[in-house]
């Protein structure tokens, strides 16, 4: 662990080179060790790895089908049947929950990549070409889409597009990836005056080498950090366009939809509420710790510490 | 100072042309035909060929743009395909109540959190600094519309001491105020303690620094050295944070709306979203992007003024 | 020797940092003449600036002082109350520069603003707050600024300290801090930051402004050259206690300890050319594990079997020359030649 920040703060020397010629496996279980060790960084770890199982595994740890209606027992409170009671058609909360990982995994997971992939790719570009137009145009366009309210812009992209899983991801991913932009053009800018790009164009290789081999695995640490917070935010305005009934679609089992449904019946059963809403704090809270303890660990300032 | 702020304000008209622009482009991104997409079941040749040429659907897309950007220019952001009433006038409706639930939460949830944060800077070893702690962990652990949604339970179902929904009769401001204290609550828990956590370390790291020192030597009072100089140093991230936050504030107040039946922006364009109101959908996105963009404005501006290095930067 | 101002007896101050405990300052004694300059040197984190801090009673809050008395004019220092010292001593009798000119200065405050708080402050304390106009306090301000040479200071009072260079608020600092009420002057580390030709002149401002008030000086740096034009006296430290102590002259010329030898033997000189520069090796041990007997034998090419044993005591071995080594009585006056 100690040998491998040490090479990688050494002057002159490019630390994504020596990242690449590792395993990336390698990088991926050091960062993962540094993480754990920070403070909460294991509880999120834990929590995150709780949500990742129930999605993969849902069908084999759900106790019954998220869709099953039972007409006979609608509206039952939490009981050894039923641990979190049963919904207005009857249906099992729990596993109905234990479903909606899955899709708060998916969106979570699938938005990130979009954006980020397109928001480096662009920020890192813009970086490089600092001060010609083609920087302008994408620092404009980022501009555009920063000046929207982030979810009202999703709003009415997915009201265009229609409500699906799919499209809400397409819609979060195109108001996110400016934010990816902005600290991947900032970064560009910092390493781009390193002395190991600086002899990478002496040595003639092309614009689009440095950028890929050079510059963009130096700038991921903030990337990085900032993709465990985002998914986090958009969890939560999944749930929240599925809230709206602009989400997923019912009767898939999203959290948002849990919700909506809880809130028709708040007076009656508030455990059709009460659970949805735990759901969404606890990946909150995994997320938050976890991106908390990517932040630390990646932050050579804090590691020595 | 002035250059900056010349300079900073001159930038906001590319970026809303291309807001206007891009606004305009969602219309293409609808699959169909739009006005029959507007209409859904209602639509009937007549109506369809109505609603083309109220919107120049039938015109070619530069036409369109030069219509569309001419209109708003103007202030006349169409008409709702659904009431026939002017998107403004719709808009104007809904603003104020959005204005008054924003502002009240944003402004005390700065006042809060920037003078919980500074005395939990300040008295490090008190209580004060686990409130902090536990405020903005729920902060970051409760979204908005989920916090919404508890409150909701918790004062209107099972205490039922606060009303539920609408924002009040008009003219009675106890009833008003009693309509906005749950929403009002919902919106700026999270900020409360995002803005305390932040100021609180902030202050921290100005407590401990050379020009505190140097005050202290120099025999400056206790009272004065924190608040007068360390409380300016310690609000300058929170300035940028409010100045942003008020984008996801708006959204917020979407959800908020909508829980405690605000007639406010949020709620008027979820229901023409789900109306297929589109002219309304893209009026009520328009006034709101216009607001975010407007908060970070004067959060730069008056953040040239509390950080005096900026102009160099 | 001039009337003491300043004796400090005894003073042990000990850092607790959670379960770590470092002794800073060990059973230091000193005394410093009315206008004398006092030079501190040694290596980092040998207690130099802590001494310098605890002597205005501005120590972190992991710091506590377990004995000894800082005496004033006849008062000690660490049984004022926290008022007591703002009112009389801090910003008054007693003033500070710090080693950071480019955070000394609020950077968010104009420097007239700075100044002028300053001021108020001041005169509020020694005139029970007789009525004065801003006016008169931009005014005082301004006269400041010009005694340390700064350009237009009419003009410069309105400027914010990121338009000053480092020199420069070190000179706003000086104009602060030295006046014709201060006694006792704090540098610590004040040039350390600086160019070297700006370092000069700086010194040669505080030396002007110190003689000219009547003014003493403790002046802490890691450069001994520096001391050679600024000090009477010189105090050599090391990990929390004064190993030398004599007139500059002096030491220079005979040093009785082998690390004020080792010091003086690593600093480049113009006379001496062609020899190699001493680097003393190893590092200064860290506090809270300070080897036995002398604190410093692990690094001493002299050390004896006694050094690892035994305290040296700080001993006059000469008259008002101090030090501190087992072996220097019986070395006697030869010198130590590390080379």
């Amino acid at each position: 662990m100690n040998t491998e920040s040490t090479q990688q703060t050494e002057v002159g020397c490019p630390p994504g080179q020596l990242m690449f010629k590792r395993k990336w496996t390698d990088t991926l279980r050091v960062t993962f060790r540094a993480v754990i060790k920070v403070k909460g960084g294991l509880w999120g770890g834990i929590f995150i790895s709780i949500m990742l199982i129930c999605a993969i595994g849902a069908q084999w740890i759900a106790p019954s089908d998220p869709n099953a209606q039972d007409i006979m027992s609608r509206f039952a409170a939490p009981s050894r049947d039923h641990f979190f009671g049963t919904d207005y058609l009857g249906r099992d909360i729990f596993s109905r929950i234990v479903y909606g990982c899955r899709i708060a995994v998916l969106v979570a997971f699938g938005t990130v990549t979009f954006s980020s992939v397109i928001g480096v790719f662009l920020g890192v570009v813009s970086g490089y070409n600092e001060g010609k137009k083609l920087d302008y145009f994408i620092i404009w366009l980022f501009d555009i889409i920063r000046s929207f309210p982030q979810i009202i812009l999703a709003l009415g992209i997915v009201a265009v597009l229609g409500p699906s899983l799919f499209n809400v991801v397409i819609a979060l991913a195109f108001t996110a990836f400016p934010f990816y932009g902005r600290i991947a053009r900032a970064q560009t800018l910092s390493v781009k005056q390193a002395d190991y790009v600086k002899a990478a164009e002496a040595m003639g290789l092309k614009p689009f080498q440095i950028i890929m081999r050079h510059i963009t695995p130096n700038i991921m640490a903030p990337v990085i950090v900032c993709l465990g917070m985002d998914m986090a935010t958009m969890i939560v305005w999944e749930s929240g366009l599925s809230f709206l009934g602009l989400g997923v679609r019912p009767p898939e089992a999203s959290w948002g939809i849990m919700l909506r449904n809880g809130y028709k019946y708040m007076q009656t059963s508030p455990w059709m509420l009460l659970w949805p809403a735990l759901a969404i704090s606890l990946a909150m809270i995994a997320f938050s710790l976890f991106s908390e303890g990517l932040r630390v660990a990646l932050d050579p300032k804090e590691r020595e510490r | 100072m002035l250059k900056y702020i010349i300079k900073r304000a001159l930038w906001v008209i590319p970026t809303l042309l291309g807001v206007l622009i891009l606004l305009f482009g969602l219309t293409y991104l609808m699959p169909g035909d739009p006005a029959s997409a507007m209409l859904g079941p209602r639509a009937t040749p007549e109506l369809v060929a109505e609603i083309n040429q109220r919107m120049h659907l039938d015109r070619a897309m530069p036409v369109r743009l030069g219509y569309y950007l001419a209109g708003v220019v103007k202030g006349d952001l169409g008409t709702s395909v659904w009431s026939g009433h002017k998107v403004s006038s719709l808009l104007a409706e809904a603003l104020p109540h959005t204005a008054l639930l924003a502002l009240t939460s944003l402004g005390i949830a700065a006042v809060i959190g920037i003078l919980l944060g500074a005395f939990a800077a300040v008295r490090r070893n008190s209580p004060i600094g686990g409130c902090v702690t536990i405020v903005s962990l729920l902060g970051v652990a409760v979204p908005d519309f989920v916090a919404a949604l508890l409150l909701m339970l918790l004062f209107c179902v099972l205490v039922p001491i606060l009303p539920a929904l609408g924002a009040g009769t008009p003219g009675d401001p106890v009833d008003i105020l009693m309509h906005l204290i749950l929403p009002a609550t919902a919106l700026g828990i999270g900020w409360v303690g995002y803005l305390a956590r932040l100021t609180r370390e902030s202050m921290l790291d100005v407590l401990d620094s050379d020009y505190i020192r140097t005050s202290r030597a120099f025999a400056i009072p206790g009272k004065t050295i924190t608040y007068r100089y360390a409380l300016k140093n310690a609000v300058i991230p929170s300035i940028t944070v409010i100045g942003l936050g008020v984008g996801k504030l708006l959204g917020g107040a979407v959800f908020v709306e909508i829980i405690f039946s605000r007639p406010g922006l949020g709620k008027l364009i979820v229901d023409s979203v789900h109306a297929r109101d589109f002219p309304v959908v893209q009026g009520g996105i328009l006034v709101a992007t216009l607001l975010f963009v407007l908060a970070n404005l004067i959060a730069d501006i008056s953040y040239a003024f509390v950080d005096p290095r900026i102009q160099y930067e | 020797m001039p009337e003491p101002l300043l004796e400090i007896n005894n003073l042990t101050l000990d850092y607790n940092l959670g379960d770590r405990k470092m002794r800073a300052l060990d059973r230091i004694n000193f005394s410093l003449g009315k206008g004398e300059v006092m030079g501190v040197a040694g290596e980092s984190g040998c207690g130099k600036s802590t001494l310098a801090l605890a002597i205005l009673r501005l120590l972190p809050r992991v710091a506590e002082i377990k004995r000894g008395e800082v005496m004033f004019n006849g008062r000690n220092l660490l049984t004022l109350t926290e008022k007591e010292m703002e009112h009389e001593i801090r910003g008054q009798k007693i003033t500070m520069i710090f080693q950071n000119p480019q955070n000394a200065l609020n950077p968010v405050f104009k420097i007239g603003t700075q100044m002028t708080d300053i001021l108020r402050v001041q005169d509020k304390y020694q005139s029970g707050g007789a009525r004065k106009k801003n006016q008169d306090f931009k005014q005082q301000a301004i006269e400041r600024l010009k005694l340390t040479g700064i350009a237009d200071p009419e003009a410069r009072i309105s400027n914010y300290p990121f338009e000053f260079s480092g020199g420069m608020k070190q000179r706003v600092m000086i104009g602060m801090a030295l006046s014709s009420g201060t006694s006792l002057l704090l540098a610590d580390e004040a040039t350390t930051a600086l160019d070297v030709t700006i370092e000069a002149q700086i010194n040669r401002l505080i030396k002007e402004l110190a003689a000219k008030y009547g003014t003493s000086v403790l002046y802490v740096t890691h450069n001994l050259g520096v001391l050679a034009e600024m000090a009477d006296r010189i105090m050599i430290m090391y990990a929390g206690r004064i190993f030398e102590m004599g007139k500059t002259d002096t030491v220079f010329a005979a040093p009785r300890h082998p690390y004020s030898a080792a010091l003086l033997e690593s600093l480049p000189s113009r006379q001496v050319r062609g020899r190699r520069l001493l680097a003393i090796p190893g590092f200064v041990p860290p506090l809270d594990r300070l080897p036995s007997g002398c604190s410093f034998h692990p690094r001493c090419a002299f050390a004896k079997d006694i050094c690892r044993k035994e305290v040296p005591p700080l001993i006059e071995v000469d008259e008002g020359h101090w030090s501190a080594c087992l072996l220097d009585q019986k070395r006697g006056r030869k010198k130590w030649q590390w080379i």
